[in-house]
């Protein structure tokens, strides 16, 4: 079993994302896929909308998995390893999770799956505003992925998005930096390519 | 975790189709998003979801002067009579008291305009 963990500002496209890539393990890879939902708020949006779409999804409120919901996220994998044995589980963060804290959970209390891949989306269409506005937030995202997609490329003009790419290479040089509209559909290389990266990632619990 | 989160179901006294609701949700959330955006974007995620049996349409908005739709394929000729609806304003920096009175403020009004009932709970 293995994991991608989703995150990325509020709004950036992880939901619109995560329908593509679980629908493509799904439909085409034939893969058994639990998708885990963490929220800001009580009351969720996205774990109902997933549902509706008819994916199996697994719902954690009432605060963040990067913080106050790190035992529930751990309980949550174990849980859903037991029920449904999946391939894969996706998770999404909220919007305002420290992806870091997410993924060093993992790693230090997960069991039972092989690998964690971090997947984070920035928001082209308002990247250069919610830079100004919390620089070392947004920043501090895109430095956790092993892939950043630099989403809503139909909204960027190509200038910018030049230079978003430019400075998300300087904040993180390690990570694949790819550009999608994930509203228009994602080519299914990306997802290949992912998969692919994904049994070279690093280990957990070795 | 700063969010704001209602959930009601409408009780509408005439039944109304997606296309209908969609201009009173786009309003509701244009009217938040443009009390709390800074330097022309929402610094955050407002969104909503109407859902009935299979129906469903979800709406999302990131900056104050659009909306965004998605709704499931045989939604389009459905007709709702009493949906769940769900609102969820998550914002960064605006005090939460704040971002609670506008949304139950615009709530009010948009259950006015689809002539709603108040179910809820
Ligand atoms: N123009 C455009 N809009 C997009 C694209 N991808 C997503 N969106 C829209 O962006 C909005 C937010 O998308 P979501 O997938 O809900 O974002 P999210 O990151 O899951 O949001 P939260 O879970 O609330 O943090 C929705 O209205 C989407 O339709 C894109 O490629 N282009
Ligand atoms: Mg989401």
């Amino acid at each position: 079993m293995k994991i991608i963990l989703t995150g990325g500002f509020l709004g950036s496209g992880k939901t619109t994302f995560i329908r593509h890539l679980a629908e493509f393990l799904v439909k085409q890879e034939g893969k058994r896929v639990v998708i885990i939902e963490n929220e800001a708020g009580e009351v969720g949006i996205d774990d109902k909308l997933l549902s509706l779409d008819g994916f199996q999804v697994k719902e954690i409120s009432g605060g963040c998995i990067c913080c106050q919901l790190t035992a529930e996220l751990t309980v949550a994998v174990g849980q859903i390893m037991k029920q449904f044995n999946p391939q894969w589980i996706i998770v999404e963060a909220t919007g305002l999770a420290k992806i870091a804290s997410v993924i060093d959970t993992l790693k230090k209390y997960g069991k039972g799956f092989e690998s964690v891949y971090t997947i984070v989306l920035a928001d082209a269409e308002r990247w250069q505003e919610l830079a100004e506005i919390m620089p070392d937030f947004v920043f501090s995202q895109v430095a956790a992925a092993d892939l950043v997609l630099v989403n809503k490329i139909d909204q960027a003009p190509a200038v910018d998005l030049t230079s978003i790419i430019s400075k998300i290479k300087e904040v993180n040089p390690q990570a694949r930096v790819e550009s999608v509209s994930a509203l228009n559909g994602i080519d299914e290389k990306l997802f290949k390519g992912l998969i692919r990266d994904e049994s070279g990632s690093t280990p957990t619990n070795p | 975790m700063k969010a704001v989160a209602r959930q009601l179901t409408l009780d509408l006294q005439s039944p109304l189709s997606l296309e209908e609701l969609e201009s009173p949700v786009q309003d509701m959330m244009l009217r938040l998003a443009g009390a709390f955006s800074v330097r022309g974007v929402v610094p955050g995620h407002i969104k909503a979801l109407v859902e009935e049996g299979e129906s469903y349409g979800s709406f999302s908005c990131t900056k104050p002067d659009k909306v965004n739709r998605y709704a499931s394929p045989q939604t389009k000729d459905a007709l709702f009579h009493r949906p769940r609806f769900y609102l969820n304003i998550v914002l960064v920096g605006v005090p939460e008291e704040k971002v609670a009175a506008e949304a139950d403020a615009s709530l009010d009004e948009f259950l006015n305009s689809v002539r709603s009932g108040t179910g809820s709970d």
